[in-house]
């Protein structure tokens, strides 16, 4: 009796440390792996607390060229996005590539169907990243590269005054120019000079 | 059981010490550096461990190649083997950030060019410097009774000093060329690469016959130039003038004109006096950091920006008067342009009329009409020089 008394202890003791070292082992694993949970945690809460995105309605202005002189001259417009800049800007590029609306006075900047590939913000710059098509199907010239140039960055700055400046990119990568002649390297700031108070003047 | 317990907890204990410990693993090491000299290039070497990336860099005054190493580190602070020869003086080798290694090519020649390269088996980098791209020059140069270029070494420091001069150097850059059409006529076809380069012979050819003016083109050919390379032709030929001649297109069918076009306000002058006040040290010290190099480089070519826009004026409104063009004077703009941006003396870039109009386009074609245009480009050229001499 007391023989197997004395085994039976020696077995719970057994399946105790068993037990223990376990528990050991798993509370070292979360110790190794707290960081990584927490972190997933986070993004798991974030993304469950995070409300879905309002697409709200508003009205933007437009840069396009005056047809009888090479200036720029806005025209307003609606768009519909979620309020986050980058898809704002998405908004009022599409629009911009679009072409002006039924006007004899205004023709379009930026040629036809070419894509923007995305859109980033960083301090207080707007990249736009777009296709090479931009450079591809550029007509070429100074003055129409300015205004192509300055449409984009008119057209952003001034509806999305968060942001002070707007830098083109070509398939992600920083560019020198779009056709040859305006410095595109670094982050280009709102051109006044261009544009037109009235469109016929 | 109770083995297999303790086996399983060392197990799982040496599996999680190990995560760390395996990615640290990896020794991106920078070895041993070899120079090859040779009498027309210079081969630098340095191994490193697969997978290096590398990022490349050419500094200016001095003349030096930075190369960036990532990920990479130094088995030793840092080490310069000199070397001497006719490209490079030494080079240098020490740890930036963490995981970064610099490298430091520091260049005998100013106007050198050089070409990177990973090669594996083994794993090394191989740098190689060589002279200046002589074709180019020489292209420039080849035309008969042009004096050689003096051989020595460019300025280390920008702009060459003001001294008495009794010749006046211009450099014509006839826009686009080679691989790189330009604007091209909507109704003929036209290329602007070449309506370019004739006007730009056509200037040229003018101003030759006159007394203390002495001229040169960035291409005399249908050859691709880079932007960076016009500007440095004439920085290096140290010019008093730079014009560079282009063909204008746009959206609207009836844009018509013509326009010159000089610099607008360089964006690292912005604040730049701040900046190179705080930096209190001359050019070409070595301790002046890149950023404060181009902040200065830019207040330096700020200077010029009221002669190039006095030289725009003289030369559009002689265009406009030997054209007979009052109802196509576009005027004189000012924008950030490429290719007038790194010149160290008056710059301006002539646009002489529209591609994308039909009867512009036709115009432009005509012998005689790019001849007056080239004369009006010439006048202005002259009225604007005899006020400096």
């Amino acid at each position: 009796m007391p023989q197997k008394r004395k085994k039976s202890l020696k077995k719970k003791r057994r399946s105790f440390i068993f037990i223990a070292v376990i528990a050991g082992a798993v509370f070292l694993a979360g110790l190794f792996l707290s960081p990584y949970l927490w972190r997933r945690g986070q993004e798991i809460k974030e993304w469950l607390i995070k409300p879905p995105l309002l697409e709200e309605t508003r009205v933007v202005k437009l840069y396009f060229s005056v047809s009888k002189e090479d200036y720029l001259f806005p025209q307003e417009r609606k768009i519909t996005s979620s309020s986050e800049v980058t898809s704002q800007a998405k908004a009022i590029l599409g629009e911009l590539i679009n072409g002006p609306i039924s006007s004899s006075l205004l023709v379009p900047t930026i040629p036809p169907k070419i894509q923007v590939r995305a859109v980033y913000v960083k301090d207080k710059c707007i990249y736009v990243d777009f296709s090479s098509a931009l450079q591809e199907k550029h007509p070429g010239g100074s003055s129409g590269e300015l205004l192509t140039v300055y449409s984009i960055v008119n057209s952003l700055i001034d509806n999305l005054p968060s942001h002070s400046e707007v830098q083109i990119l070509i398939e992600g990568k920083p560019a020198n120019t779009l056709a040859g002649h305006i410095d595109i390297r670094k982050p280009l700031s709102m051109n006044l000079d261009l544009v037109k108070v009235s469109p016929a003047g | 059981m109770r083995k297999l317990g303790v086996l399983l907890v060392g197990l799982s204990l040496l599996l999680f010490l190990f995560v760390p410990l395996t990615q640290a693993q990896i020794q991106y090491e920078v070895g041993k550096v070899t120079y090859e000299s040779h009498s027309d290039y210079t081969r630098v070497s340095i191994e490193v461990t697969p997978g290096t990336g590398y990022v490349v860099k050419d500094l200016h005054y001095p003349p030096r190649l930075l190369v960036n190493l990532y990920p990479a580190s130094l088995t030793s602070l840092s080490k310069e083997i000199k070397v001497g020869d006719r490209f490079v003086e030494s080079i240098r080798l020490d740890q930036g950030s963490k995981g970064v290694v610099r490298v430091v090519l520091d260049l005998n020649l100013s106007n050198a060019t050089s070409s990177v390269d990973l090669s594996s088996d083994p794993s090394r980098l191989l740098i190689e410097i060589r002279g200046p791209e002589e074709d180019l020059v020489a292209a420039i140069l080849k035309e008969k009774d042009s004096p050689i270029i003096r051989e020595e070494e460019f300025p280390s420091t920008a702009p060459p000093p003001k001294k008495e001069k009794t010749i006046y150097t211009i450099v014509l850059d006839p826009g686009h060329g080679g691989k790189d059409p330009g604007a091209i006529g909507r109704s003929t076809g036209l290329k602007e690469k070449e309506v370019t380069l004739q006007v730009a012979k056509e200037v040229a050819r003018l101003l030759r016959n006159e007394a203390g003016i002495r001229v040169y083109l960035t291409r005399d050919s249908d050859e691709y130039l880079s932007l960076d390379r016009r500007t440095e032709i004439a920085n290096q030929l140290e010019a008093d003038m730079f014009i560079s001649i282009h063909a204008n297109s746009g959206y609207r069918r009836n844009a018509k004109g013509v326009e010159t076009f000089f610099n607008s306000r360089y964006s690292y002058g912005e604040g730049a006096e701040e900046v190179a006040a705080r930096e209190n040290k001359p050019l070409g010290s070595e301790n002046v950091p890149d950023e404060a190099k181009l902040i200065i480089w830019d207040l330096i070519q700020n200077a010029y920006r009221s002669e190039s826009n006095d030289l725009a004026h003289t030369v559009q409104k002689e265009l406009v008067q030997t054209t007979d063009g009052e109802d196509k004077d576009r005027g004189v703009k000012s924008a950030g342009f490429y290719v007038l941006r790194g010149a160290a003396m008056p710059a301006i870039l002539v646009e002489i009329g529209f591609l994308s109009n039909a009867s512009e386009e036709t115009m432009l074609k005509k012998e005689d009409f790019r001849e007056k245009i080239a004369l009006g480009i010439v006048k202005g050229i002259k009225r604007y020089y005899q006020g400096k001499l």
